[in-house]
């Protein structure tokens, strides 16, 4: 004779706690408190589509690809037309030249802090890398303009010189300051310390085991790093490269001071022409009608919009990896 | 036949192989492990026994210069290989370790290759050429691993989606292809089933027959069942030490020393 | 021969025969100095400039000569050894702007410095006067109440944003979670452009310190929650079980027992968050400007802060106010720079994180 009883005969107890009166306001008002929070990002979102929705509306898609950016004539002879095509291709450039310096760089510090400087300044430079990456940006900028600036154009001069006839390194005038190399530079400076640490944070994790099998086998510390760390580390590093290239989009101060707004589509990096939504916002503020302001907000909805996407992805990336470990 | 000196020196008449003289071991100032003088002879099985924490990994480690990876840490004495002490000025230690392999207590086949990449992957790593094909070295570490039936279809799937006691077997073929001379296990079942330790046994027990092993084992009737030679380590509140070295049967059913008398008859472990 | 001789075996020395210092430190040298000749060379040869372009022949030629090296060693050994100089050398390519970066910060910022640069003002003077006049009192003081307010309104809601996802657990912690680390990814100047057009356009139509106090706390908030919840999340759950065991309410629970416990967790992320937002410029453009007149008045006039003050006497252009922002620069960076090492030690190995 059987015994067994199903399991759905077996009626589940429904538990049910009543708060006390005090759980019950401190839950109601942590929920708002952190609540409030989401609500201000939504409200960011909404406010900068409120305000800009004229802009969309008035020029719809070709506001993302036009680069004409002209507030028209007072007497309305000349029509205000808006397009944040140059200013956007412009950011992705110098984003991106940033994080193709930055990168090597950033893998090789985070090996030599983790597996190949000495044990005793270890913990020292962890702490000078975090502190560099607490400089502010207009420091920064301010440095970049003095010393980088002038540095970077002699270079820019030299790779004209000796690489013209790749396209990007062609210039139509010898104008090399203030240009998309030089502001990809100084991005590529400011952004290694966050790739840095999310990569150094991940290598610290290498399975050692692994590390000592290559030992075993007769290998080399460069063996090491290339069976077992690099492969292991490689979320990380896209991780951390992404939130640096988040970074990179939205910095304002350093870019506005080296970096030259043009209104066109620019290629040629070495040439003093380039773009950033977020220079051009601090660069036409001032100046800006109520018209034009409503373009630059619409402007700073597209950054917001394009950055958000992208760290993003970098935080479920970094989150992932994490995860799995 | 091994004629018995002292506990300790197995003199045994064949050239080669491994042996140590006075070692000792500190982590920063703990002494771990103090005057271990022991030869290994050639093409066959030494169990390293004892309890826990009495320094036979240590000593393990520093038969293939491994120990030196440990911050802070430093020996005395000598390992001698074919004569020459590979602690010497200069001597190559990533030499020695294609020389003298390894097999972990943890399996660890590399994720980031194949199950065909993880064998060879010390030929990449140590730079080493195989005079035969590629192929055929995989093909034979494989089979000297007793693995080779259950993964010759599965050469291209990652290495780390065997099984734990295919996974180990992987690592032992991995250490295989680069042709030690000598072979060390550090506790190499431990983390496996009952199953799979035992073919890991028959297979360590195959190996012998071309390379010197050298197994430190918890399991005292595994040592029973693998090992021609058995040395018991013991510490007693100070570093390890050696305190006998014989053939297997000699020390399980008539040891010399009392100490190793308890151990093997289990009444402590 | 007595028995305790025999029995106290001679320890012998510890050695650590895989260290060979000098051996090590003279193959270096010689290599240096074969890399240094090599260099001193191609830079003549091809005319690179200055300093660096020596130090980036000097690069090139010290690989060349550790792959040269393969000849004797053979190509396994050659190859670490390679990578163990590109490793080290790119670090310390990597050190390069930073040194300069501090070098110039002190070296051209000292002169501007005098006793009265920290109490007086920029009122009575201009960008260009001489620099034994007027000073950075009214941006130091515009910075600490900003930040001042801005953490007021910041620490409180990123700690309830943390305990919330941490403590409560609610419906939507997931949400808070993600998006609150979404904002950390919010433009600074956007967040100066919201609030520009919602509080500046809108409500007050003036600009001021409120205004740039409120911007600073949108950037602020991300990161105060972000840390406070990876500190939350250190505490054992074993305190808290222990303290529901003995009946206390959630409320009793967090604030007599958690937050406690991550007390100094807690001052890193406000400390960190400080950090943060005290070097931010573009927001502040765009809500508080400028000012020339030291005042505490956040609510009609706009506010000088420091980042607003170096980036105006950069802009300025002349050799005295280029003084003046390195000069500022200095107060900056020593404050940002003290904020960061004081996280890391109140908060041990956990702190500095994002």
């Amino acid at each position: 004779m059987s015994n067994t009883v199903s399991d759905s005969k077996i009626d589940r107890r429904v538990i049910t706690v009543r708060s006390s009166g005090v759980d019950r306001v401190f839950r109601i008002l942590i929920s708002a408190g952190a609540l409030f929070s989401l609500f201000v990002l939504g409200l960011i979102a909404f406010f900068l589509l409120y305000q800009g929705f004229e802009i969309f509306k008035d020029f719809g898609l070709k506001f993302l690809t036009s680069s004409v950016w002209s507030a028209g004539s007072d007497d309305g002879s000349q029509v205000a037309s808006f397009g944040v095509g140059a200013m956007l291709f412009g950011s992705l450039v110098i984003a991106l030249i940033a994080l193709i310096v930055s990168l090597p760089f950033a893998i090789a510090v985070s090996l030599y802090l983790e597996f190949y400087s000495p044990r005793s300044i270890r913990r020292l430079l962890t702490s000078i890398l975090d502190m560099v990456a607490a400089i502010p940006s207009v420091i920064w900028g301010l440095w970049g303009y003095t010393i980088l600036n002038p540095m970077g154009a002699g270079w820019a001069k030299s790779l004209n010189s000796w690489l013209h006839w790749i396209p990007i390194f062609n210039v139509p005038t010898p104008i090399f300051e203030r240009s998309p190399f030089i502001a990809g530079l100084l991005l590529a400076m400011m952004i290694l310390p966050i790739t840095t640490s999310v990569t150094r944070e991940v290598y610290s994790h290498a399975p050692r085991d692994q590390i000592d099998a290559v030992y075993g086998l007769g290998g080399t510390r460069w063996g090491a790093m290339r069976t077992v760390v690099l492969p292991f580390g490689r979320s990380g590093l896209v991780g951390g490269a992404m939130l640096g290239l988040g970074r990179a989009l939205g910095e304002t101060v350093a870019v506005y001071l080296v970096l030259n707004l043009f209104f066109k589509v620019n290629f040629q990096i070495l040439l003093s022409a380039g773009g950033s939504v977020a220079s051009l916002i601090a660069t036409r503020f001032g100046e800006a009608g109520p018209y034009e302001l409503k373009a630059l907000i619409a402007a700073g909805l597209v950054l917001f919009v394009v950055t958000l996407i992208v760290n993003s992805i970098a935080t479920l990336i970094v989150n992932h990896g994490k995860s799995a470990r | 036949m091994s004629e018995v000196d002292s506990p300790g020196n197995i003199k045994v008449t064949g050239t080669g192989g491994l042996e140590t003289k006075g070692v000792h071991a500190w982590f920063d100032k703990h002494h771990v492990l103090a005057d271990v003088t022991l030869h290994f002879p050639q093409s066959t099985v030494t169990g390293l026994i004892g309890p826990s924490g009495c320094g036979k990994s240590t000593f393990l480690r520093l038969l293939n210069r491994m120990h030196e990876f440990i911050p802070h840490s430093s020996m005395a004495g000598e390992v001698l290989f074919n004569g020459s002490d590979i602690y010497g000025p200069e001597v190559d230690p990533t030499e020695i370790r294609t020389r003298i392999g390894m097999v972990f207590q943890k399996p660890n086949p590399f994720p980031s290759m194949t199950v065909g990449e993880n064998v060879l992957a010390g030929l990449k790593l140590a730079k080493k050429k195989s005079k035969s094909s590629k192929d055929d070295l995989m093909e034979d570490c494989l089979t000297r691993a007793g693995l080779w039936n259950e993964v010759k279809d599965r050469l291209k799937a990652q290495g780390s989606s065997l099984s734990g006691g295919q996974q180990q077997r992987l690592c032992i073929a991995r250490a295989l292809a680069l042709k030690p001379e000598v072979l060390l296990l550090d506790e190499p079942c431990s983390a496996l089933d009952p199953g799979s330790t035992l073919r890991v046994e028959e297979t360590i027990v195959q190996l012998a027959e071309t390379m010197t092993i050298i197994i430190v084992t918890h399991n005292m009737q595994q040592a029973a069942r693998v090992s021609d030679y058995c040395a018991f380590f013991l510490s007693e509140g100070g570093p390890g030490h050696l305190i006998e070295a014989d053939l297997t049967t000699n020390m399980f059913s008539n040891p010399t020393d009392n100490r190793t008398a308890d151990y093997v008859q289990g009444r402590f472990g | 021969m007595s028995d305790v001789t025999m029995i106290t075996n001679l320890i012998p020395e510890k050695r650590q025969p895989w260290k060979r210092p000098a051996q090590t430190f003279r193959q270096l040298v010689v290599l240096a100095l074969v890399a240094g000749v090599l260099a001193t060379i191609a830079v003549r040869v091809t005319g690179l400039a200055g300093f660096l372009g020596w130090y980036i022949a000097f690069v090139a030629a010290l690989l060349v000569t550790v792959g040269a090296t393969a000849v004797t060693t053979g190509a396994k050994l050659a190859f670490d050894r390679l990578a163990t100089v590109l490793v080290s050398v790119l670090f310390s390519l990597v050190a390069l702007p930073w040194i300069s970066l501090i070098y110039t910060v002190i070296s051209r910022g000292a002169k501007a410095v005098y006793l009265g640069f920290f109490t007086t003002d920029m009122f009575v003077n201009s960008s260009d006067d001489p620099l034994n006049q007027g000073g950075i009192s009214h941006a130091i003081v515009g910075t600490l109440l900003m930040v001042l307010v801005a953490s007021l309104i910041a620490v409180p809601l990123g700690i309830v944003a943390a305990i919330y996802i941490v403590e409560i657990k609610g419906r939507f912690a997931g949400m808070v979670r993600f998006f609150t680390q979404a904002m950390s990814g919010v433009p600074s100047i956007v967040a100066g452009l919201f609030i520009y057009s919602t509080v500046v356009m809108t409500l007050t139509h003036k600009f001021n310190g409120i205004a740039g106090a409120l911007s600073l706390s949108i950037l602020m908030l991300p990161t105060v929650a972000r840390t406070t919840e990876e500190v939350l999340k250190v505490v054992p759950r074993e305190l808290r079980d222990a303290s529901y065991a003995l009946g206390a309410s959630q409320f009793k629970t967090t604030f007599k027992i958690v937050l406690p416990t991550a007390r100094s967790g807690l001052i890193t992320a406000a400390v960190l968050g400080v950090a943060r937002v005290a070097g931010e410029t573009a927001p502040l453009l765009l809500t508080s400007q400028y000012f020339v007149k030291f005042t505490t008045d956040m609510f009609n006039n706009p506010m000088a802060s420091l980042p607003t003050y170096v980036f105006g006497n950069l802009l300025t252009g002349t050799d005295n106010s280029y003084a003046r922002a390195w000069a500022a620069s200095m107060v900056l960076i020593s404050i940002v720079v003290v904020l960061s090492v004081t996280a890391r030690l109140i908060g041990g190995r956990n702190s500095g994180k994002k």
